[in-house]
């Protein structure tokens, strides 16, 4: 029952936040605060390599979808606040924006990416339309078409290349994303003898979606609420491509070969695990997409990066992220799991990024 | 609809053609789920609808499709009501061809609990490795199981080397090959692994003697004889006569193992039976006198009388062997259809998930 009860880790974050963004004034930070306290308690704890004792999945699902939905009310609170706090001092509004773009990030990415791969249409929904906490409402088609094909290898636009920092990958990632699923759409439609512009075209639904919203914010919090809604969503997206970038950064695969467990970047610090719905721990569910989350089994033989919280403090430094963490996880990797195909891919990739070279000759 | 209808049960059918076989779906699982989960070998790989490894045409029914079809088929297809049974849930019964479907049903795989009972050298790097299990097995001749213990998250696949007894065994043989390096394998020759504690994860994969009465070609290589001696001795064990050649590609004489076993596979076939071991490293001017060279280039020389039967090919062994036999028995004008391969991979050289 404890393995059920801790993935309510989440929502509780959610709640925080926004118990300091009605209580305004400094509290509109307190979302912010639960990431170095998370982090660095993240750190002090060993890996937990325990499987969850779960096996309800619509028990397990709660949380899932408590969290996808806070992540939108949030936003609403957010507004509200603004409008009616006339004397927030901007560095005030500065801290719920940053709060509101950490949760938005570390509890709503998780918990809509999912519920989107889910068959269940409502949790589906839920979890399309609660990736607006990070302004993204099509995300889960160039997802399911691209990365889940795709992963590690350089057609997969979710694996930053090797010397690529968390900055230039999260505006080029993001900017990637819309455009493939715009294209897939797009394409879909033609193959079905219509035109893009037409109706069934389902960024129709995700446009249907976003005036919804923002007319939602509007009502609650007029310009200034659309304004900073909008920033938070902003912060919160290019701090998603930061969990994408630590994810997946620098490994290689060759194109169209089999998915690997080691294919992805494990996090098993045992708050990382939790607070992102096993996310951290995700190798499983690119080898079996019909996983549910609590199902993922922790690698114990992969090479392992620090917490997921450090990561997304610690990637935001490209010298100490480069120098001290990705590089001697990379070298590792490298020599113990790349086959020789994808050995040849890591030596290229060095050479690019300007790295020495470390595979170990045989 | 009628007010209550809603609370009716909302499993509907799937039948495949040209099998007719038919399964239930329930309300909330896809067709692959729903196949997967009675044991079916349904063809898939991502399951998220991507792959296309599963695409079947729907000849008839109303689906459901969890993503946009179009992401993946061709216009083509989409016209031909083709569909991608991992993404599609059903609103009424359907009737799909599935054309690798195969009709065999096999033992849903299970996880068990085994113990390293007993090994034997057969050859320098080749043991038979006889493991305990906490439950009773049911497989199929062909089939495989992985093992995995708490120091190495990848588990191993090995394939059985005897053949199925009805209603299952709680002990299984495998023929384990020593990978150079390998970590699980260096375990297991230093004696690491006796009487230890394995997970094992089975029955699986797709090699299993199909039907038909035409001769059976059989090339194994290495420890990849071990599916071949399972299938072989159930044959016998059924009853089955068909003709049969097994190949068997080895370095040296020191690398040929289990030769007694074949003998008496030879003695208890019905139907014609001819042995053919193959070594590639044999020292010249010794005592050999059967065939040198890798075992794909003796293939046509004993084979080539059976083409004309349409023979069914049997292939178990590394990467390279599977690519140059199935290369020379297309070549002699087998089909495709007709050659079934059970690749295996070490895992210094994983190309493709078994």
């Amino acid at each position: 029952m404890l393995d059920y009860l801790k993935f309510y880790l989440a929502p509780l974050v959610q709640v925080f936040a926004g118990v300091g963004i009605y209580m305004g004034g400094d509290y509109m930070w307190a979302g912010l605060v639960t990431l170095p306290v998370l982090a660095i308690l993240d750190t002090a704890l060993s890996d937990n390599f325990k499987k969850n004792d779960m096996h309800i999945r619509l028990l397990a699902d709660i949380p899932l979808v408590i969290t996808a939905l806070l992540g939108i009310g949030l936003l609403f609170l957010f507004a509200w606040k603004i409008n009616t706090t006339p004397d927030l001092t901007t560095l005030q509004m500065v801290g719920g924006v940053l709060s509101l773009g950490w949760v938005g990030t570390v509890c709503s990415l998780p918990s809509t990416h999912e519920l989107f791969h889910e068959i269940n249409p409502i949790r589906k929904a839920i979890g399309i339309v609660g990736q607006l906490a990070f302004f993204d409402v099509s995300r889960h088609i160039s997802h399911n078409n691209g990365h889940h094909l795709d992963v590690a290898s350089s057609l997969d636009y979710d694996t930053a290349k090797r010397g690529e920092n968390i900055y230039k990958f999260a505006i080029q990632t993001g900017w990637q994303n819309h455009k493939e699923s715009f294209k897939l759409e797009g394409n879909a439609l033609k193959k079905r003898g219509k035109s893009v512009w037409s109706l069934s075209n389902y960024m129709y639904k995700a446009l249907l979606i976003l005036v919804v919203f923002y007319a939602g914010i509007y009502y609650v919090g007029g310009e200034t609420g659309i304004l900073y809604v909008l920033l938070a969503q902003g912060v919160a997206r290019l701090w998603i491509e930061g969990l994408n970038y630590f994810q997946h950064c620098g490994l290689v695969r060759v194109n169209h070969s089999p998915i690997q467990h080691y294919h992805v970047w494990n996090h098993l610090k045992p708050i990382s695990r939790i607070i992102t719905f096993e996310i951290t721990n995700h190798c499983d569910h690119h080898q079996d997409a019909f996983m549910p989350y609590y199902e993922m089994t922790p690698d114990k033989d992969s090479v392992r990066l620090p917490g997921a919280l450090t990561c997304f403090a610690v990637a935001l430094v490209p010298p100490i992220w480069f120098n001290f963490v990705l590089k001697p996880a990379l070298k590792e990797w490298d020599n113990r799991f790349a086959n020789d195909e994808e050995k040849k891919l890591a030596r290229a990739a060095n050479k690019a990024a300007g790295w020495e070279d470390w595979i170990e000759k045989k | 609809m009628g007010l209550f209808d809603i609370f009716k049960a909302k499993s509907k059918k799937v039948t495949i053609m040209p099998s007719r076989t038919t399964f239930t779906v329930n309300a909330g699982q896809t067709i692959l789920e729903a196949g997967l989960a009675e044991g079916y070998a349904m063809p898939h790989s991502c399951k998220v609808g991507t792959c296309g490894e599963c695409k079947s045409h729907k000849i008839e029914g109303k689906i459901k499709e969890l993503i946009n079809f179009g992401y993946v088929l061709e216009a083509e297809e989409l016209q031909n009501d083709y569909i991608l049974p991992c993404r599609s849930t059903l609103k009424s019964d359907v009737v799909l061809d599935m054309p690798n479907f195969e009709l065999k049903r096999l033992h849903p795989p299970q996880d068990f609990m085994g113990t390293i009972k007993k090994t034997i050298d057969l050859t320098e790097d080749i043991k038979r490795v006889v493991i305990s299990l906490d439950k009773d097995m049911e497989f199929d001749a062909g089939q495989y199981v992985e093992l995995q213990i708490d120091e190495i998250r990848e588990p191993r696949s090995y394939s059985f080397a005897i053949p199925p007894v009805k209603n299952g065994s709680n002990e299984i043989e495998l023929f384990i090959r020593k990978v150079p390096n390998g970590k699980f394998t260096t375990l297991l020759f230093d004696g690491l692994l006796e009487n230890k504690e394995l997970k094992v994860k089975g029955p699986l994969g797709n090699f299993w003697l199909r039907d038909g009465d035409t001769p059976l070609i059989c090339i194994g290589g290495g420890s990849g004889l071990a599916p071949l001696i399972s299938i072989l001795e159930d044959t016998i064990a059924q009853s089955i006569k068909r003709d049969c050649i097994l190949f068997f590609g080895a370095r040296t004489q020191n690398d040929l193992y289990v030769l007694e076993q074949i003998k008496k596979i030879e003695e208890k076939w019905q139907g014609s039976f001819l042995f053919v071991p193959v070594l590639s490293d044999e020292p010249e001017n010794n005592s050999w006198t059967g065939d040198r060279g890798f075992v794909h280039t003796a293939i046509k020389k004993y084979a080539e009388k059976y083409i004309d039967l349409n023979p069914h090919v049997y292939l178990c062994g590394p990467p390279v062997m599977i690519d140059a036999a199935t290369e020379v028995a297309t070549d002699l004008g087998i089909s495709k259809d007709n050659i079934y391969a059970d690749n295996f991979f070490d895992s210094s050289n994983k190309k493709v998930a078994k």
